[in-house]
């Protein structure tokens, strides 16, 4: 029954977070005043234009546009009094079973609190329209939604014609943390033509066998790690240590948002080299 | 102790020796009351939110008043409720386990509780009742198999089920972790760390039931209590159904964890540091102890969490109430220690 | 007077194998019995069981006329009061609080003690010259203090049979004296008691009767004053044991050879 059980948690770790939805009352007015729990988020407000409007952010975020903003708290810790001490006209979170509580307490203390996943790319599309249209920014944020889809069909177009490039992405050594099937990355890692190994892992985001990724024989390994801690040591594996090594440059390909077009074009230049720019 | 005989022929000048009588019980439980208040009121007062106390009160519905009734106050009776059963049932397993350091976590309850809360997070369960939920059915399921492990004649039994209960949660906690992906890993450490939520009213109303229930067990038993930590054989001799209280005191401090654990995550320390400072100044008699641990826990963890929401600006995030009780509580421990070690 | 205790063929021990056997004993009211016999050889094992703590292996224990069986724990501490051997006391209760605890049978759920409770409790403490540790921690006292305190909670429950294990020990020469002449003063006015001794110079100046345990049976049973002489005592006890008489007419029993 242990097994029955660890069984299912492994699947559910990769759940669906739930819809995107709003909870508590509908603005009164034109929004103003803005709180972000999440960094993606505030990189989508911010590519809408609506920098100005935004009074508090996460503690992770580090852009240096809101890094004179108040923080309010974290992914499974937002500060509910923080927020609420904002007055704000709305709260964009990321849902997830952490912050459940401390969303719907927000909601009913009166703030219009939308809940954007960021999972895969059509999540992000719709983040972005539903926070334009929330802004008052619609045709931005219909811009914004646009240009990625451009960007994605000219990419595949592209990519059509090459053959597959078996890729492993990386997001951590140690432990090794990959890029699994059903999140953005993998749909991007699709566009660009390449076939992600680890598409037989359970989530998005699994801590993945080391093993099991010396036997898939990835042909490029994609370094989008934040430190190198373990990665001489994974590097130095038989099976793993024939195949190109890239780093991935900048966090594009971390956070869900605005970002994924260009993050997008960067992974198409790393799978398919030999293509012309 | 006073010189003022009582007309019910309970005389308190003649009972130097006796230290529990109605009146200085009164007098303990009614200054520990006065604590419990003022830290309520402390903790209703501070936060991130400038609450403006009567503008709140005057108009319940204004942002301020909101914030005061819809947050301060809530979570002030959640950490009031939790620190009660804690150290409560603390203080009885101290009694009962004959050993001044137990910790009411020993019992294997909170291994459970955790292990149902991880369960529930892990599977992103999206129900409200997801990890409280579980993790009270967690904390039932090791209820009952410590006690079907307590009704062998050893007082021990109990409490090794527990220990090793606790460790094989602990190791499927471990397993699981290393199973889920970043972000629900950090939900499940925030949640193992102990903290104060927002809890809905209707919840609050259970768990006080829960705790009036069980702490109300644990002060009935407390007589007997204080005959069993004398010893099984000599509390038998004395006429204590030794069985039958440890059972109820068993079960009613697993009751009390449970409840507390399922809504507040594993917060450390409280039920061991609470009793045995009561203890060293009111002395080991559980029918005083018991009641002036669950208002002294109150206290206690009111006050811890209203020091995260002040902590907050530093940090920029309030750190889970566990690692405050733990903060405060690991040197307080030492200095315990060293007075036992060397009384003064 | 019906008998206060009455074994049959009483086999007790703890499980493996009895350590005794074969004890029909008969306590009556207003006597006070010595148990004796090398170490081992089942002394608290045998009150453990009449008190009920252990079940007997075999044969029969009935009090004051009901099989032990059929006695409920309370009611059967209203009647029956022990001071145990070992004790474990680092509990931080006062001498008082200590006494008093031997009034629980007799009392409602919390153990508020009433005037009467504490009349006896004090009145017990005094008669074992304890009064000055009335409010004194436990804890804090030495063995020999607390041993009094245990004989005098056992008095404070009123009982109508007293067992006592080992009450002399620790005790210097005063209160092993003083214990024990209390207890036969009790006896005498009704108490039927039963004192496991190592001294049997002791028993022979307190008890009436004896009860010798060796090899995992009974050596012998009957007056002290008949079965206490030094053959059967010297047997007892596994060495020569020589006897004599002091000017009081005590008995006195040492081993021989010894200056």
């Amino acid at each position: 029954m242990i097994a029955a059980l660890l069984a299912v948690a492994v699947l559910g770790a990769g759940a669906d977070p739930g819809p995107l939805r709003t909870l508590g009352p509908a603005p009164r007015g034109e929004v103003r005043r803005v709180v972000t729990l999440a960094p993606s988020l505030t990189d989508v407000v911010l590519a809408l234009g609506g920098g100005d409007r935004l009074v508090g952010v996460s503690r992770f975020d580090e852009r240096p546009e809101v890094s004179k903003l108040p923080r309010v708290g974290g992914f499974v810790d937002p500060s509910v009094e923080a927020v609420m001490a904002l007055h704000p006209d709305l709260v964009l979170a990321q849902p997830g079973p952490g912050n459940r509580r401390a969303v719907e307490t927000m909601a009913e203390l009166g703030a219009t609190v939308l809940l954007l996943p960021l999972g895969t790319v059509e999540d992000v599309l719709a983040a972005e329209r539903a926070t334009g249209k929330a802004l008052g920014r619609a045709e931005e944020g219909e811009a914004l939604a646009r240009a990625l889809e451009v960007t994605r069909a000219r990419v595949r177009a592209r990519s059509a014609g090459t053959r597959p490039v078996r890729v492993l992405l990386v997001y951590g050594f140690d432990p090794l943390v990959v890029a699994g099937p059903g999140g953005f990355a993998d749909q991007l890692l699709a566009d660009a033509g390449a076939l992600n190994v680890a598409r037989d892992a359970a989530s998005p985001y699994p801590v993945y066998s080391v093993e099991r990724a010396i036997q898939s024989q990835p042909e490029l390994i994609l370094d989008a790690a934040n430190t190198a801690v373990g990665k001489d040591r994974v590097r130095a594996l038989p099976g793993l240590r024939e195949a190109r090594w890239a780093e991935v440059p900048g966090q594009a390909l971390m956070h869900p948002g605005p970002a994924l077009g260009r993050g997008l074009e960067q992974l198409f230049r790393l799978v398919h080299p030999e293509a012309a720019p | 102790m006073t010189s003022v005989a009582e007309p019910l022929g309970l005389e308190a000048g003649r009972m130097a020796g006796v230290r529990f009588t109605p009146l200085r019980a009164a007098a303990v439980l009614g200054a520990l009351a006065v604590l419990v208040l003022v830290a309520l009121g402390a903790s209703v007062v501070l936060g991130e939110y400038p609450v403006h106390l009567l503008g709140a009160l005057a108009d319940p519905a204004s942002p301020d008043g909101r914030v005061l009734f819809g947050l301060r106050i809530p979570r002030a009776v959640l950490g009031a409720l939790v620190g009660a059963g804690l150290a409560a049932s603390g203080s009885a397993l101290q009694a009962l386990l004959r050993n001044p350091l137990a910790d009411p976590f020993v019992l294997g309850v909170s291994g459970g509780a955790a292990l149902g809360a991880t369960l529930a997070l892990a599977l992103g369960l999206l129900t409200l009742a997801g990890p409280p939920l579980f993790a009270f059915l967690g904390a039932v399921a090791a209820m009952a198999l410590v006690l079907a492990a307590g009704r062998s004649s050893s007082p021990y039994a109990a409490l090794l089920t527990g220990v090793v209960f606790n460790a094989f949660a602990a190791a499927i906690i471990t397993c699981i972790k290393t199973l889920l992906t970043p972000d629900r890993l950090g939900e499940v450490l925030y949640w193992l760390a102990g903290s104060l939520g927002y809890e809905r009213p209707r919840t609050l109303l259970l768990g006080t039931g829960v705790q009036l229930l069980a702490l109300g067990v644990l002060w009935a038993e407390s007589a007997r209590l204080n005959l069993l930590s004398l010893g099984d054989d000599e509390a038998a001799s004395l006429g204590v159904p030794v069985h039958r209280t440890r059972a109820l005191v068993l079960l009613a401090a697993s009751l009390s964890v449970a409840g507390a654990v399922a809504l507040a995550g594993l917060v450390g320390f409280v039920g061991l540091i609470v009793p045995h400072l009561l203890r060293l100044w009111l002395g080991p008699d559980q029918r005083l102890l018991v009641p002036a641990s669950a208002l002294g826990g109150a206290a206690f963890l009111v006050l811890a969490d209203a020091a995260t929401r002040v902590l907050f600006p530093v940090f920029h995030s309030e750190p889970p109430v566990g690692v405050v009780t733990a903060v405060l509580g690991g040197p307080l421990f030492v200095w315990m220690l060293n007075r036992r070690e060397h009384p003064a | 007077m019906t008998a206060v205790l009455q074994t049959a063929a009483l086999a007790v021990g703890y499980g493996a194998g009895p350590v005794v056997s074969d004890v029909s004993l008969s306590v009556a009211s207003g006597s006070l019995w010595a148990v004796l016999g090398p170490n081992g050889s089942g002394k608290s094992t045998l009150l453990r069981t009449i008190l009920g703590l252990l079940r007997p292996l075999r044969g029969e224990v009935s009090l004051f006329g009901t099989p032990l069986a059929r006695w409920d724990r309370r009611t059967l501490a209203r009647r029956v009061a022990w001071v145990p051997q070992a004790f474990d006391l680092d509990a931080g209760f006062t001498g008082l609080e200590l006494v008093l605890m031997g009034r629980a049978p007799h009392q409602g759920g919390w153990g508020l003690p009433g005037p009467r409770d504490l009349a006896v409790a004090r009145a017990a403490l005094a008669e074992l010259g304890v009064s000055h540790l009335a409010g004194r921690v436990v804890s804090q006292l030495s063995g020999g203090e607390r041993r009094l305190l245990l004989v005098a909670r056992a008095l404070a429950q009123e009982p109508a049979l007293l067992l006592l294990d080992e009450p002399t020990a620790f005790l210097d020469l005063q209160h092993q004296a003083q214990v024990l002449d209390r207890v036969r003063s009790r006896v005498r006015g009704g108490l039927a008691a039963i004192a496991v001794l190592h001294d049997p110079n002791l028993a022979a100046a307190f008890t009436d009767s004896a009860l010798l345990l060796r090899d995992g049976g009974v050596l012998g049973q009957g007056p002290s004053s008949e079965l206490l002489e030094a053959d059967r005592l010297g047997h007892l006890y596994g060495l020569g044991l020589a006897e004599a008489r002091t000017e009081t007419g005590h008995r006195l029993f040492a081993p021989r050879g010894t200056p």
